[in-house]
């Protein structure tokens, strides 16, 4: 086999025992790699029942067949588990060098099982694989850890991949950070490394990369490099992703104040043109990646001067706006606590914005959050509110660390009608009601409230079609997405370089190439088609079912009152006609079950369809 | 006597995107291993990054140290490793102040920039894609931050 | 602004790759303008670079809350008191 290595590790972290185990070209085909295997793993892996923070709960890192190569951008890896945010598939797809270094170590991927006594990390340098204590890590933020483990090992090469202190807490939002700026960040991964003692993952290899047809490979990536460097990519270099807090607010679609409005007036104050002409010191890359998006800013005066952090637009947005902070400082202090503590800034936010609203209507108290005048707008309030998250600190810290539905549920007083969040998982900086088929690509997400698994917000911000309506076709919308972006997640290449690709046979080309398969289009959109499948038999195992697809309350209760979407709601049987409509597009029934005969169809086991 | 071109890294546009290793290798190797670059792409956090080459040094410390001849100056200032004579001590490497040389983990011998003088141009600086990488002299890298600097004067002036 | 002369402003903003035109200006309007009009007012104030860059294929247009579709932009009208927008193609994040 070309483009994989054709071997992976089995970790028994309980018993100390390490396996290498083969992977079966049947099964690389049938599941390409990452996301793909993640789903298949787990299925398989998972019993049923299984708490997500149990040493039965399985946690696999896998890579796709183009890690490690020239590909444009291939250094990326996935790590999957029950979540213990959801109860569902849990899983986040992050880049910098853990999964190209993996894979030249010799390995497809790493499945842990069980559980640690003690703390410790496992280390793979090639072929020689260790669990090493890591007591004296404990406590320690990622990048500490990092640069620790370094040190210890003698090499500055070494990639490492770990939790923060809200992983070892084992909080539902706790993420897991490789390389200082990557994130696997949604879905509460870094919590399942926290349950198992496993402080982090230390890579180095030094082996070749094979792939089927190198020399053309490499012309190919001459080609998409230029590409990478043209107007389909414009967007991520010089701005970044940060463009959008301007272009949203344009629209009325930027979350504010826990998404009861969609434009800020503040909003230039915290925009990407702001961002660039303040703070950004660098703009950095991947390995492999010819785009470079990675916005790094620095804090120059004020109480968190001196910090460094990566800002994207939904850390921004959320901790920001969101949360009616204008305070570009404040916003990178968080996204640093963040990302060195251990927990998704998505999340963070969002659960943050929840409490500001409990706060403004009274039900919770300014000594119910120690201490902290919880308004809107109050940035110093927002960024301890972070730190405390993220460390469990107090009542409030207690509060909110599990996130906003779970805060909501011991709150009580009906604060779940604002918790802003599908299934249990909390909502990304798009506006529900001003973007409705990104909502409905956001609530059906296998993953909970994400749009990575689809980018249906695309048609609605372009204005493809009418963003204040559904209807039962933008079902397919929402599946034809997925189907794509289960590929490109299981190859695994950046979606941001999805723009330079004109058909979807030039995305098969990468997989011929470096695979030597005769893949065409059709066989990879199929193998979209089942890996997402997989991924929903999963959720069905573990009770998934029609009702997990909604948006939160807000949606159909409460009209927006704002400058530009003034009214905007989203009609209950439009969502409803829209979601059959989707079930119907992905081949599903009224209830959001596979049949067997399709299920049969896709090579999958037809034990859940109906 | 001809002015000696090597591979400058312009450290404002190298975004660490360390594609210059793989390509290195690929072309150099006939594999993707970027641990067998020649070119080393070096981060020191949070945001510094550059890719450093042998430098042809005019008195190159690395000749020097060998004790087994096995460095060799070449004519245009770049050195070559005999294989049969390394026995990958290492003394070169530590000798060298700008980590230009290193050990192949397999071959276990020394290895260093050759400029690709078998090839048409160096490959790290045909596929950089933020053009961070340049094969120049060094009095062309004088001249040209001369100009920039003067380009930024004559454009306020005007 | 006198309202008696019949005169109002279409309120023109850049973002993105635009902001090297400034932040946005006001122009002063007397009536309906077709894209191309629009256009053709922003390129005496900002000279033709602007032309060329609003062109492009990644250029987004957006009057008042909604993203204009290159199909219809013949047909598009910006009465005054509207809102255009220029910025650059949308993505997530």
């Amino acid at each position: 086999m070309k483009g994989y290595t054709g071997k992976y590790l089995r970790v028994n972290l309980g018993n100390g025992e390490i396996k290498s185990e083969i992977l079966g070209e049947d099964v690389a085909r049938s599941f390409l790699g990452g996301y793909g295997l993640v789903a298949h793993t787990l299925y398989n892996e998972v019993p049923d029942g299984a708490d997500p923070l149990s040493p039965q709960n399985v946690l696999c890192l896998w890579t796709g067949p183009v890690a490690g190569t020239p590909v444009p951008v291939s250094s990326k890896y996935i790590m999957g588990a029950r979540s213990p945010a959801t109860g569902f598939i849990g899983f986040g797809i992050s880049s910098g060098g853990i999964g190209s270094e993996l894979k030249a170590a010799g390995w497809d991927g790493l499945i842990l099982t069980g559980r640690s006594e003690k703390p410790a990390y496992v280390f793979i340098q090639n072929g020689q694989v260790e669990i090493r204590d890591a007591s004296h890590l404990w406590g320690k933020t990622t990048w500490q850890t990092e640069e620790l483990i370094r040190e210890e090992l003698c090499d500055d090469e070494i990639r490492v991949s770990s939790i923060g202190p809200a992983g070892e807490l084992t909080t539902c939002l706790a993420n897991i950070t490789n390389d200082r700026n990557r994130q696997v960040g949604r879905s509460g991964m870094g919590a399942i490394m926290g349950s198992k003692n496993l402080k982090a993952i230390a890579i180095r290899g030094t082996g070749n990369v094979e792939v089927a047809h190198l020399d053309e490979l490499m012309e190919y990536c001459r080609d998409l490099y230029q590409r990478c460097r043209g107007p389909a990519t414009e967007k991520y270099r010089v701005l970044g992703t940060s463009a959008n807090v301007l272009v949203h607010n344009r629209l009325g679609c930027l979350p504010v104040n826990n998404f009861q409005k969609g434009t800020f007036d503040q909003a230039e104050a915290v925009s990407g043109e702001t961002m660039l002409a303040t703070m950004v010191k660098k703009i950095v890359a991947c390995p492999s990646c010819p785009i470079a998006c990675d916005h790094i800013n620095e804090v120059k005066d004020g109480p968190w001067k001196g910090t460094v952090a990566s800002v994207d637009y939904e850390s921004l947005e959320l901790l920001g706006p969101n949360c009616g902070v204008a305070d570009l400082n404040a916003i990178t202090k968080a996204v640093e606590l963040c990302d060195t503590l251990g927990i998704d800034t998505i999340s963070a936010g969002a659960t943050v914005s929840w409490a500001m609203e409990a706060y403004e209507t009274g039900l919770l108290t300014k000594e119910d959050c120690d201490g902290l005048d919880l308004r809107f707008g109050n940035a110093e309030a927002m960024v301890e509110a972070v730190r405390r998250m993220c460390l469990r600190e107090g009542n409030l810290g207690a509060l909110i660390a599990d996130g906003a539905a779970r805060a909501a549920e011991k709150l009580g007083q009906d604060s779940y009608k604002f918790a802003m969040v599908n299934k249990k998982l909390e909502w990304g900086a798009y506006s529900l009601r001003s973007l409705q088929t990104a909502t409905l690509g956001f609530a059906t997400s296998v993953r909970g409230a994400c749009y990575l698994r689809s980018g249906s917000y695309q048609v609605d911000i372009k204005g493809k079609v009418d963003r204040y309506h559904l209807d039962k076709t933008r079902g397919k919308v929402v599946s034809d997405g997925e189907n794509l972006y289960a590929i490109i997640d299981s190859m695994i290449i950046c979606k941001f370089t999805r723009g330079i690709y004109k058909t979807n046979d030039e995305i098969a080309k990468v997989i011929r190439l470096v695979t030597g398969w005769d893949m065409d289009a059709e066989e990879m959109i199929r193998t979209g088609e089942r890996i997402h499948n997989m991924a929903k038999l999963f959720n069905l195992r573990f009770g998934a079912s029609r009702k997990d697809d909604y948006p939160p309350p807000r949606a159909f209760e409460e009209k927006m009152y704002d400058d530009v979407s003034d009214g905007a709601i989203i009609n209950r049987a439009e969502y409803d006609e829209a979601l059959s409509g989707y079930y119907q597009a992905r081949r599903w029934n009224e209830e959001g079950i596979p049949t067997k005969t399709f299920l049969e169809e896709l090579g999958l086991d037809p034990g859940l369809g109906v | 006597m001809e002015a000696k071109k090597i591979i400058i890294c312009d450290t404002e546009k190298c975004a660490g995107c360390e594609i210059c290793e793989y390509v290195c290798s690929i072309f150099k190797e006939k594999t993707i291993n970027w641990s067998k670059s020649r070119i080393r792409h070096i981060r020191i956090e949070p945001t510094f990054d550059i890719a450093i080459a042998c430098r042809k040094c005019e008195s190159p410390v690395c000749i020097k140290a060998c004790p087994r001849d096995a460095v060799i100056g070449q004519e245009d200032g770049s050195i070559n490793i005999d294989k049969d004579k390394c026995n990958g001590c290492g003394w070169c490497i530590e000798a060298c102040k700008f980590g230009a040389l290193k050990l192949d983990w397999d071959k276990r011998r020394v290895f260093a920039c050759d400029f690709c003088t078998d090839l048409d141009q160096p490959k790290c600086v045909e596929f950089c894609p933020y053009d961070a990488l340049e094969f120049t002299t060094l009095d062309q890298v004088g001249l040209e931050s001369g100009k920039k600097a003067f380009k930024r004067v004559i454009e306020e002036l005007e | 602004m006198e309202e008696n002369n019949g005169h109002r402003t279409v309120k023109v903003e850049f973002f993105g790759p635009f902001r090297e035109f400034g932040s946005g200006m006001d122009l002063v309007v007397e009536g309906d303008l077709t894209f191309e009009q629009l256009l053709d007012r922003l390129v005496q104030e900002l000279g033709e670079a602007f032309r060329g860059r609003a062109l492009k294929r990644n250029t987004t247009y957006i009057l008042n809350n909604k993203v204009i579709r290159r199909k219809g932009l013949s047909e598009l009208r910006i009465s005054p008191g509207d809102r255009m927008a220029f910025a650059l193609v949308l993505g997530g994040g």
